[in-house]
């Protein structure tokens, strides 16, 4: 197999520079508060604690955001070098913790619900769209189409609480949260697996649920065109045996809707936050509820750019993936 | 006669795909000297790839060359931009193959030729021009076709209509690329001796671009062959068509429909 | 512009009326899109009605909590002791207005980034296309969270602004791409090449032809982003980062899910401006879906009856 040189140095390309966006921006967004944000934040610990707080915090929180005075510039390049070094800053919250030990607990548990509702979306979606597509104009078309929609109206926080009422609130057929019941000890056995999977149903549930409408409705749309199209006319002369030709349609419309993924991606990254909090998952998303109501900036930024990087990669991945899957840029190497 | 066109040793080439790292380059183009006189209908002739709409869209800018010169009137134009470039647009103009494509479908043919006389700042009148000019494309009477959308009248009527388009500009050159390979055979001569009939009334000076033969032969006094990005014959219509010189002439003279030689 | 001075005032007045019928006529070629308009039409009269007739005032704390609906209280009170009907009610129009501005600016804004980059030169296409992508990339949540907290840091009133604005910021690029990728493909038309060949300025090509070309396409991402502005809002308000004194449903939600509603039974308050929010994104979604439809006549599927009468007006021609 040939490889599309040109077309990674591109897609490399591009990481690098929408990564340097993300970091600059993660770099800029807390200067633009008005006002010193570490004197902000002393200001409302110190109200919260009815002043019991020691003035030496105050110049911690400074440090904590290079906030030395110094030329921006130089900032920068501190913030630089110390990302560099994984030197994400202490997070206020849990003081003293790094940022970064809070991140590696978490952001495993977030890539996980991540990879799997993503993966399972893909799939049933996909295949939902196909039934409509090779139904299209006939009820089970419709039903399919309103069905998908119809989830895709649910914010997906409404969706987890509907969910969450039912299955285990009401119906205590699943737990109410957690990643893994805390009576098993963590590690590669068989009760600790399956007791993953068991937490992880439900919020896997709610993300599908509420992101099957695009893939599906992508998929109708895409496989639409390509049975109407005239080689598929063709075949269907020669005398092709119908689920031959259905799925010639159906691989040549799955690969336009892989394009579809860098979005998905950030979506369900969307969806897996705000979920978080809802099912207590303990991923990046419930930290990052909690550091915004208690205004931790270093370990928002972190979360930020922790998050950005991971959807990144993703998207690279995928983007490799369809080179080598997309003829057309599989033959353009030369 | 004096000539109006001219090229210079015409090259063009196209990068296959652009990206950070270059990629291949394919030759559409290949040292093309062509000229064409006033008032007269030079065929360029060629198969599908020859090179032959690349000529064209290079003769009005769309594309720039990437070696060679363009001649208007002894005037090295090949570097023309800005004001420059519209004034020698409006000399010479071009008209489309595909007359379903070539029209705006959201707007009406009296928009279509109005826009152009607005452009140009014509002095006279604009409905009257609009008329006469609708009248000179043998679409009578105007006012009832002033008023249509493209998809309500016929492939020949649209393609009548982008030639007003064009005539309003007062060009000195006329570029036909392929102005009646969409059409019916019915409609193809009716276009065609319009076509003639610019020129005499008009003066105008038009390059026909086809790879049908048989039309050639109708209009044209002039033609050049063109294979592979390169000029392989030229000479008088009747002269290359009698005795074609060139392997590939010789091939596209066969292959093209005789309507009039039993099978 | 000669030529418009003969129209007078009334015919342009005709013209105009003409031209809404016609695109309401658009509207129900489709079944999808037909059922999302009548459903947006009546959530819009409710939203309208709710701003005059409220039955109570919908902050008042005036009721015993946590009611369940009862002849006073159609739909019950909240936790804090307000009407849910009256919130119901009168929240309906904020959340209209903030879903159609975020759909009309964030098109707009879409729309000028999308066909300026269609029409740029080879460079600032690819700077215009790498912003667009960061957009696109960065889950819109964490951007929802970044600015919010900068505005909340802001400590000063300004009624929806900072909201529509974070909406704004984070959903306009999905549309960018589309017009893009849209404007690309029509600026390659004959027709377009040739108002460039007989001289028309660029702004005139985007005004006059390109716009015109892609109305279907921006009418369809007008319902997308006003869908994503409605369903932004409701995670605006979800993470705190809004003005939650502010009556409308994304507010009723998070103050709902706050007194845990979900957990002590009060379907009456959580259920209504969940339902009503569905209702809405969906009637989105359909006119999103069905316009889709209509402007890709590739989906387009012709009954039999339809096939017949375009054959006919062919072989006219």
């Amino acid at each position: 197999m040939k490889i599309p040189v040109r077309y990674i140095i591109n897609k490399i390309f591009l990481f690098i520079v929408v990564l340097f966006g993300a970091i600059t921006l993660n770099f800029v967004l807390p200067r633009l508060i008005p006002g010193n944000p570490a004197e902000t934040i002393y200001q409302d610990v110190v109200k919260a604690s009815g002043g019991a707080v020691n003035p030496v915090y105050l110049k911690q929180l400074e440090a904590e955001y290079g906030l030395s005075h110094a030329p921006l510039y130089v900032q920068y390049l501190t913030y630089l070098s110390d990302l560099f070094h994984g030197n994400l800053g202490v997070s206020i919250t849990y003081y003293p913790v790094p940022v970064s030990t809070i991140l590696a607990q978490a952001l495993p548990w977030t890539l996980f619900l991540v990879i799997t509702s993503i993966s399972i979306s893909f799939f049933i979606g996909n295949r939902m769209g196909r039934y409509g597509g090779i139904n299209r104009n006939t009820w089970k078309d419709l039903t399919v189409d309103i069905f998908s929609m119809f989830m895709a109206s649910f914010p997906a926080f409404v969706m987890a609480f509907i969910i969450l009422d039912i299955f285990a609130v009401n119906g205590k057929l699943f737990p109410l949260g957690g990643a893994y019941s805390s009576s098993i000890n963590a590690g590669f056995t068989i009760p600790f697996i399956i007791s993953v999977i068991y937490h992880a149903f439900l919020p896997v549930l709610t993300i599908v649920l509420t992101s099957l409408g695009g893939w599906t409705l992508g998929m109708r749309n895409n496989i639409i065109p390509n049975l109407n199209s005239d080689f598929i006319n063709y075949s269907e002369n020669l005398g092709m045996k119908s689920y031959q030709i259905k799925s010639i349609a159906y691989r040549n419309a799955i690969l336009p809707n892989l394009t579809g993924f860098s979005m998905s991606i950030g979506l369900s990254m969307s969806g897996v936050i705000i979920e978080e909090s809802i099912f207590s998952y303990p991923g990046v998303g419930m930290y990052m509820i909690t550091a915004i109501d208690n205004l931790d900036y270093p370990l928002m930024q972190g979360i930020f750019l922790m998050v950005i990087i991971a959807v990144l990669v993703g998207n690279f991945i995928v983007d490799l993936l369809y080179g080598f899957l997309d003829p057309r840029i599989r033959q353009e190497s030369g | 006669m004096s000539q109006i066109l001219r090229t210079e040793s015409i090259s063009k080439e196209f990068m296959v795909r652009k990206g950070l790292v270059t990629g291949n380059t394919i030759k559409a183009l290949n040292d093309v000297n062509i000229y064409l006189e006033e008032r007269e209908i030079l065929a360029l002739v060629g198969a599908s790839g020859s090179g032959k709409s690349t000529l064209a869209r290079i003769l009005v800018f769309l594309y720039r060359p990437t070696s060679g010169k363009i001649f208007f009137q002894d005037q090295d134009v090949t570097k023309y931009k800005g004001r420059k470039l519209k004034k020698y647009r409006s000399d010479v103009q071009m008209v489309f193959q595909d007359p379903y494509a070539s029209l705006d479908p959201y707007h009406t043919v009296d928009w279509h030729i109005r826009r152009p006389l607005i452009l140009s700042h014509y002095k006279g009148n604009v409905e009257e021009r609009i008329d006469e000019l609708l009248e000179m494309v043998r679409l009578n009477p105007p006012s009832y076709y002033r008023e249509k959308f493209p998809h309500q009248i016929s492939g020949g009527q649209r393609q009548r209509v982008y030639l007003a388009r064009a005539l309003a500009l007062e060009p000195k050159v006329l570029i036909a690329d392929e102005p009646v390979s969409m059409l019916d055979v019915s409609l193809r001569i009716e276009v065609l001796d319009l076509l003639s009939s610019i020129r005499e009334k008009l003066g105008v000076s038009i390059i026909y671009i086809t790879h049908d033969l048989n039309t050639v032969s109708v209009i044209s006094d002039r033609i050049y062959v063109l294979h592979d990005g390169k000029v392989v014959e030229s000479g008088r219509t009747q002269d290359v068509i009698a005795n074609p010189s060139d392997s590939y002439t010789r091939a596209l003279i066969e292959a093209a429909p005789d309507p009039y030689k039993r099978l | 512009m000669g030529s418009i001075n003969h129209v007078s005032g009334l015919e342009k007045i005709v013209g105009i009326i003409r031209k809404t019928k016609s695109t309401l006529g658009i509207l129900f070629q489709n079944g999808k899109s037909a059922t999302g308009f009548i459903i947006l039409v009546s959530i819009s009269i409710f939203a309208i009605a709710g701003l005059f007739f409220a039955p109570y005032n919908p902050d008042a704390y005036m009721f015993r909590r946590s009611l369940p609906p009862n002849s006073v209280n159609i739909l019950g009170t909240t936790g804090y002791g307000q009407d849910v009907f009256s919130q119901l009610f009168a929240g309906a129009a904020p959340t209209l207005f903030i879903g159609f501005s975020v759909g009309i600016l964030g098109t707009l804004i879409s729309v000028f980034v999308g066909v300026l980059s269609g029409f740029a030169s080879k460079r600032v296409n690819d700077l215009i296309n790498s912003i667009v992508n960061i957009f696109l990339v960065v889950p819109g949540v964490l951007l929802i969270m970044l600015f919010g907290t900068y505005f909340l840091g802001l400590k000063e009133n300004l009624g929806y602004v900072p909201t529509i604005l974070i909406l704004i910021i984070t959903g306009w690029a999905f549309g960018a791409r589309t017009f893009r990728s849209v404007t690309l493909s029509v600026s390659k038309r004959d027709y377009i090449l040739s108002s460039v060949l007989i001289g028309e300025s660029k702004v005139s090509i985007i005004f006059r032809q390109i716009i015109k070309a892609i109305m279907p396409v921006i009418v369809s991402n007008f319902f997308f982003t006003a869908m994503y502005g409605v369903m932004g809002l409701t995670f605006v308000e979800y993470l705190g980062v809004g003005n939650l004194s502010q009556v409308n449903w994304g507010t009723m939600l998070y103050w709902a899910i706050n007194d845990e509603a979900y957990l002590t039974g009060q379907w009456w308050w959580i259920l209504p401006p969940s339902l009503m929010i569905s209702a809405l994104m969906f009637s989105f979604i359909l006119l999103n879906f069905g316009l889709d439809e209509i402007a890709n006549p590739s989906l387009r599927i012709y009954n039999k009856k339809n096939r017949k009468a375009k054959n006919v007006t062919d072989t006219q021609n």
